[in-house]
């Protein structure tokens, strides 16, 4: 009982902190509730104004489109629109590829530059810190991927007004409707997919800052990736060629293949996360270096 | 009783350099001011570092109240660095609400009262302050947390006379109870009276160590003489 007793008294952490066995606990929510918050007031604000204005341009490009029956001419409405769409287009492009970018810098910034020093000062565990980072990098995708989603259905809207109205949109929106809903489970596992491959990515981000960290040039980690894509590609056509030509010609692609090439590819994305956030928390966990 | 920190063999390579060799410390748990003193490139940030997990020793361990350095040794530690490391994008007062949200042991109303006497508002932005004033803050800061061991690193180097008092009289006043304060320097003339342990380290290595007072009495001379002859030839 003493000693149980004089345990107690020497641990510096709230007793919360550790679990029943008497071990510090790996993620505990009063440290990782505040690093969100943190993580999220850098990020969150800027995504949200990149999607709303993207958003902004898609409801301008919309209303744009039934200008086509104002105008005396296809080509005076062609000289204002498809600037204003090509515009759109960039404008969808960086909003997706906004939240990497910020949370790239942000990873860096926050871990290996100057104020490295005050977040490896707080009394957060590797785990804490890498689940801040890649949870909130996730959820500012997924948002900038619906706003960017909402922004092009309505933009495409506006090229089915020029088509002729509206009804093209409702066709096709029936369509989209009902595969939908024809096949819920292809599409839980395609939201399945997308957001594990949004998190994918983040992972090959943060293992490229951590190898860049720990001494591997840039160059090499670039030449690394290309040549492990080579290798996929190299590896996918020789497998084309060992096939039957008469399989490949009568070759469909049925719902039952769908769920299986889904789920290949949910495991393997998982595997590559689960290899890269190793990686990352063994970083910051037993190799941090900070200049 | 467990020594507040406790080195043993430890070593930081960099490439071929070695910025700390075979470093053996025992610090008792008795409070006080310790001064890691050593010419610049001596080793001293880089054993705060260590102490601190901002860097990952090449060899040896080091332990801070018989803990592996870690998330326990860091909620008892708190650190000032040597450069500015705080976000320049935030006001005064959101440091100090990130502060509040990461350490249990910050104090508030200490942080708020000293930044007053200052003069700092809590609307500033960080990155408006001057030099001398950000230096201010994170020791406002750093010595706002009710720690069992401060880490300073080079406090007041760089800082004119009259911070240099300020910066002096905050470290002694504010520390908490039985606390320890780590402070590596190597402008030791001002401080001398104050330090209670003495660290001398040379070129990754430590040449002497040990109680203040009994090293002053063995040599017949001050620490700040002792320093003098010590790193006479070296070039700073």
């Amino acid at each position: 009982m003493d000693g149980m007793v004089n345990e107690c008294e020497n641990r510096f952490l709230p007793p919360e902190d550790y679990d029943k066995k008497g071990r510090q606990k790996r993620v505990r929510g009063r440290m990782l509730k505040p690093l969100l918050k943190y993580e999220f007031r850098y990020l969150l604000l800027p995504v949200l104004i990149a999607s709303g204005a993207l958003i902004a341009l898609s409801v301008l490009l919309f209303a744009l489109g039934f200008s086509v029956n104002i105008v005396p001419d296809p080509d005076t409405f062609l000289s204002y629109w498809l600037p204003a769409f090509i515009l759109f287009i960039y404008g969808a492009l960086f909003t997706m590829a906004f939240p990497v970018i910020l949370s790239i810098v942000r990873y860096n910034k926050n871990f290996f530059k100057q104020e490295g020093y005050l977040t490896f000062s707080i009394p957060a565990t590797a785990e804490e810190h890498f689940l801040a980072k890649r949870i909130s990098a996730v959820c500012c995708m997924l948002i900038a991927s619906v706003a960017a989603l909402l922004a092009i259905a309505l933009a495409v809207s506006s090229v089915f007004a020029l088509a002729g109205g509206l009804e093209e949109w409702q066709i096709i929106m029936g369509e989209v409707g009902t595969l939908a809903g024809y096949d819920p489970f292809l599409t839980v596992e395609s939201v399945l997919l997308s957001i594990i491959g949004t998190a994918s990515t983040f992972s090959v981000c943060g293992a490229f800052s951590c190898w860049v960290h720990r001494g591997v040039k840039p160059w090499m980690i670039v030449l690394l990736v290309v040549g492990v894509y080579a290798l996929g590609v190299i590896g996918e056509t020789a497998f084309l060629f060992m096939l039957d030509e008469e399989f490949l010609m009568n070759f469909t692609l049925t719902p039952a293949l769908m769920h299986i090439v889904n789920w290949v590819s949910i495991v393997l994305e998982i595997g590559v996360i689960v290899l890269l956030s190793w990686f990352e928390i063994h970083t910051l966990k037993k190799k941090i270096n900070l200049k | 009783m467990q020594p507040l920190i406790e080195c043993r063999n430890l070593s930081k390579r960099y490439k071929d350099v070695y910025a700390l060799d075979g470093v053996n410390l025992t610090i008792p748990d008795t409070g006080g001011i310790v001064g890691l003193l050593g010419p610049n490139g001596s080793g001293k940030t880089t054993l705060i570092k260590i102490l601190m997990g901002l860097l990952t020793p090449t060899d040896g361990t080091a332990k801070i109240l018989g803990r592996e350095i870690g998330v326990e040794t860091k909620s008892i530690a708190s650190y000032l660095s040597d450069f500015n490391a705080l976000n320049g994008g935030y006001k005064v007062k959101d440091q100090l609400d990130y502060y509040g949200d990461f350490f249990l042991d910050f104090n508030r109303e200490k942080a708020e009262k000293m930044l007053k006497e200052l003069g700092i508002g809590l609307d500033r932005k960080i990155k408006t302050l001057s030099k001398g004033t950000k230096e201010k803050l994170a020791l406002i800061l750093t010595l706002s947390r009710n720690a069992r061991v401060y880490f300073l690193d080079e406090p007041i180097a760089g800082v004119d006379p009259a911070a240099r008092e300020y910066v002096l009289s905050t470290i002694l006043n504010n520390r908490s109870q039985n606390s320890t304060i780590f402070l590596s320097t190597h402008l030791i003339s001002e401080i001398e009276q104050y330090f209670d342990w003495v660290i001398f380290l040379k070129e990754g290595r430590v040449v002497l160590e040990g109680n203040a007072e009994n090293i002053r009495q063995a040599e017949g001379k001050t620490i700040d003489a002792l320093f003098r002859e010590v790193f006479r030839w070296m070039v700073w």
